[in-house]
């Protein structure tokens, strides 16, 4: 009993963790924006309610956006490592006074994030055009 | 439990101990850092907003700037931290990737561009974003307001 637990001290141990806020965003619904034709209101019908509206001047914009955090931990009782990677799809839209789309960015990182140990790279960019693949839409023309 | 040998019980104490006294690496990456090239491939006084846009993704932040301009930001973090307790140290003040623009948010690197009434870029600079937004307001007003 006590050799066992005395072996159960000393045994390493890793752990995993995932924290997701909102859906990934639709990166057809994306493409499908066209500025100068497309409306707020087309916009929010679409995409659903943004996460932040902001006022610019004459000028309005929308913030839409999802986060993926990926931890990993490796517990050896006296040495420990921890890592964590984070990122976001972000999609700011912005519209004139008569709310007509004027210009868009987007960002789509979520699905780039990586369980790693600190000495790995997590922004290589094999990684993620690798990653970039298995998600339709989100490529580069 | 019944321990008998009194090498046992100090070999398991001196477990114990260690397991509260221990070394920690920890990293913690938030979004992909804006490289250089990218930020002087923007030509201030060309360089359009679309054309940023395109360049650098979309942005974290947007702020009104001079009445019809605008300044938008990008943050990112790559922090590491090696110490005794780490566990307390590396999640303090550790800011989520859901960046919401505050005080955790300040001492982020990361970049801001800043775009005049017909959205051409007039300059850009990196640093923290605390220093880079002083003069910009924290909050935009709501677009009812």
């Amino acid at each position: 009993m006590s050799l066992c637990l005395l072996g159960c001290l000393w045994l390493p141990a890793c752990a995993l963790a995932r924290q997701d806020t909102n859906e990934p965003l639709d990166a057809t619904a994306v493409a499908a924006l066209q500025p100068g034709v497309t409306t707020a209101r087309e916009v929010v019908e679409k995409l659903g309610a943004p996460t932040e509206v902001v006022q610019l001047g004459k000028r309005s914009a929308y913030r839409y956006d999802a986060n993926t955090i990926k931890s990993a931990a490796l517990f050896l009782i006296v040495f420990n490592v921890f890592a964590q990677d984070g990122r976001s799809d972000r999609l700011w839209v912005f519209f004139d006074d008569r709310e007509v789309l004027t210009h868009y960015g987007v960002t789509f990182g979520v699905h780039r994030t990586q369980y790693a140990m600190p000495w790995e790279d997590v922004h290589e960019a094999a990684d993620n055009q690798a990653a970039d693949l298995d998600r339709p839409g989100v490529r580069k023309p | 439990m019944n321990v008998r040998s009194p090498q046992l019980l100090a070999l398991l104490l001196a477990g114990t101990a260690m397991s509260c006294v221990r070394i920690t690496y920890g990293r913690i990456r938030l979004e992909e850092p804006i490289a250089d090239a990218q930020l002087q491939a923007l030509r201030p006084d060309q360089a359009t907003l679309a054309q940023c846009l395109r360049e650098l993704g979309a942005p974290h932040f947007a702020w009104e700037y001079q009445g019809s301009g605008m300044a938008l930001g990008w943050v990112w973090q790559d922090k590491d931290d090696f110490g005794l307790d780490v566990s307390y140290t590396i999640y303090k003040d550790t800011p989520g990737a859901s960046f919401s623009y505050g005080r955790e948010a300040a001492d982020l690197p990361g970049c801001v561009l800043w775009f005049d009434a017909e959205l051409t870029l007039r300059r850009w600079q990196r640093g923290t974003m605390g220093d880079l937004t002083r003069d910009l307001r924290q909050r935009p007003a709501m677009a009812d307001e």
